[in-house]
């Protein structure tokens, strides 16, 4: 399969918020939405879209799949302008898109849904119907009533729906949430083998970690702008964030060598009485060796650890350094009316 | 893509969407509903030995017709309202609507083949049971109702029930949750059917016209005119213009059919209009 490139250019939304007025009971005003949103998909690649809540991925995915008209800017399917300002809003036969939890109502069966959908293409004779529900594995139940699939079933029929027609890209809306463990580990296991199919992937989640075992890139949102871009490692360069590593053990911590070594290290405040556990920050370009010598070095002088753990960076963490904010002030508020150009990497604030 | 493509499509998903409407739970609800209102009015109007208020004889299988069709006002309307009054927000609700927004067909295509298919799920039924009914009028009087007269009844009908669905899912993709769909598809159905002499009375006060007595020829005259801005009373003036003698209104057909004709375009393409614009 070969894929094709989505390329986004000054990508601008904004949603309207109902604002009634005492004589004007229907008034709407500018809420939150995407400014400028400008990146490209390089074909057969998973990029993960991380965000906060109502950072704008829902938004951005449902440009990209024509679901709303964007203000400005348009986006591309290799030479293919597939959404734009002025250009009426539309599915596109190249893009699936599988939106967050769809919770597919009866009456009916997974397979008379897809056929249903199946009916709205242009090749739409079903025959592919079969192996769609082998691919995501939901052959057993395509018969069963709708209501009574499981929320991973759901998941797993919308990601179905998403490939009809095998489309180039896939643009997957959360399509881990409300999963237990096991089936997020099907599903990503799942979008890696479509990856490998040659489709190019575009999917959104707020769990860093989760995203960060099967994507080949990131790209950060925050309060509709893009934010950062790349390999998560060279997101977190950029941002200046450096790996850190927990270790632990019995006796007294023996923080000298670490310091002597150059290290800063930080006493872990969730420690348990009689133990300890340093968090310690390794600088740019410290290797696996260096690590592994360090950990004989404690072995030398009695303090062997019985842990050793290299902490993952969460969302929080890139936002804070993206944005200069702490962690708390990024966190929770959401508000509709910030579309503010923040500081890009590589960029200049404006 | 051609216009003979575009219309196969929309034919194909029609049919998907009726059947799908046919199968659920509202449905099997409503055939009873239709069977009772529908085929027992003509069974018991063409009761030669039935006696009805109001001084009202039912001489003819059409005038049975007329009569039944006050049944169909209150039954296939209010299945329409069981089957459409969430066709576009529970889709929205579900996330099942952006689904559908996102495969590669023009929203036109995708909202003229939602709305033609809650209007074939209660058409079907509807019809079958009006030739029932016929059956039923022949079985009571000995006589078939005249092939035109019947053909006036069942397009009229036909008629009704379109814009009722038209209505329906306008007022469905209004809804931002399931109260609110509730709250517009019965309040639509009631606003027609139940509440319009009200609305007569109350414009013929703010014209001047006597509303105490209903008979009085210029409140009729009035009734005739507001009558035209209800699906309801078009229905019963299209079925009016077929009547012998005094059991009609006086009215020019042609307003009748232009009113009709303007009952089938603006609640589509309201409909569409917004259907090109949701989210």
């Amino acid at each position: 399969m070969a894929g094709r490139r989505l390329e986004l250019v000054g990508i601008g939304y904004r949603h309207r918020m109902h604002d009634p007025r005492r004589f004007k009971p229907w008034n709407t005003r500018p809420g939150a939405g995407i400014h400028d949103i400008t990146f490209s998909l390089p074909s057969g690649s998973i990029v993960g879209l991380i965000g906060a809540n109502g950072a704008g991925k829902t938004t951005l995915m449902r440009v990209i799949c024509g679901l709303y008209q964007p203000a400005s800017g348009e986006a591309r399917l290799d030479d293919e302008v597939i959404a734009a300002a002025g250009l009426k809003p539309r599915g596109h036969a190249q893009v699936g898109f599988m939106p967050e939890q769809v919770s597919w109502p009866g009456p009916g069966t997974p397979r008379q849904a897809l056929k249903c959908l199946s009916a709205m293409r242009v090749d739409g004779n079903g025959n592919d119907i079969d192996s769609l529900f082998k691919l995501v594995g939901l052959s057993s139940r395509s018969d069963s009533p709708l209501d009574s699939l499981s929320q991973g079933m759901r998941q797993r029929l919308s990601l179905a729906a998403a490939l009809l027609g095998n489309p180039d890209i896939l643009v997957l809306d959360e399509p881990l949430n409300s999963l237990d463990p096991v089936a997020q580990i099907a599903f990503q296991g799942l979008i890696r083998q479509l990856a490998q199919r040659g489709h190019t992937i575009l999917v959104s989640s707020h769990m860093l970690a989760e995203l960060d075992r099967f994507v080949d890139r990131i790209l950060v949102l925050h309060r509709g702008q893009v934010i950062g871009e790349g390999e998560m490692s060279e997101v977190e360069s950029e941002l200046g964030l450096v790996d850190s590593m927990r270790f632990c053990g019995l006796g007294q911590a023996p923080t000298e060598i670490f310091t002597s070594a150059g290290l800063a290290v930080e006493t872990s405040p969730d420690c348990i009485e009689g133990h300890w556990s340093l968090t310690v920050d390794l600088p740019s370009g410290f290797s696996q060796l260096q690590v592994t010598e360090l950990i004989s070095a404690l072995a030398e002088s009695g303090n062997s650890p019985y842990s050793a753990t290299k902490l993952k960076h969460n969302l929080a963490d890139i936002l804070a350094a993206a944005t200069g904010l702490s962690p708390a002030e990024v966190g929770l508020e959401v508000d509709e009316h910030l579309v503010i150009p923040l500081a890009k990497i590589g960029g200049e604030e404006e | 893509m051609s216009l003979s493509s575009r219309l196969a499509r929309i034919i194909r998903l029609v049919d998907l969407y009726s059947a799908q409407h046919l199968r659920s739970s509202r449905s099997l609800m409503l055939w009873p509903i239709l069977l009772l209102f529908i085929v027992g009015a003509c069974w018991g109007l063409a009761d030669p030995d039935i006696s009805l208020p109001g001084e009202i004889q039912a001489d003819t299988p059409y005038e049975v017709l007329f009569i039944a069709s006050g049944f169909i006002l209150l039954s296939a309307t209010l299945g329409v309202v069981l089957i459409g009054f969430d066709g576009i927000s529970r889709k929205r609700l579900s996330g099942v609507l952006s689904v559908e927004l996102s495969q590669p067909i023009p929203r036109s295509d995708l909202g003229i083949s939602l709305l033609l298919g809650v209007w074939g799920a209660v058409l079907i039924p509807t019809t079958l049971l009006s030739l029932l009914g016929m059956v039923a009028i022949h079985a009571q009087m000995g006589v078939w109702p005249e092939p035109g007269d019947a053909l006036l009844f069942l397009i009229s009908t036909g008629l009704l029930l379109y814009w009722y669905a038209a209505i329906q899912l306008l007022a469905s993709s209004w809804a931002k949750d399931m109260g609110g769909a509730i709250a517009w598809g019965i309040g639509t159905w009631m606003m027609f059917t139940m509440v319009w002499v009200l609305v007569t009375v109350m414009v013929a006060g703010i014209l001047g016209v006597e509303v105490g007595d209903t008979s009085d020829s210029q409140y009729q005259q009035l009734s005739v005119w507001v009558d035209l801005f209800s699906p309801n009373g078009v229905y019963q003036m299209l079925l009016e213009s077929n009547l012998d003698g005094g059991m009609g209104r006086r009215i020019n057909p042609l307003f009748v059919w232009l009113a009709a004709l303007l009952w089938s375009i603006i609640p589509t393409w309201l409909f569409l209009h917004r259907f090109e614009r949701i989210k």
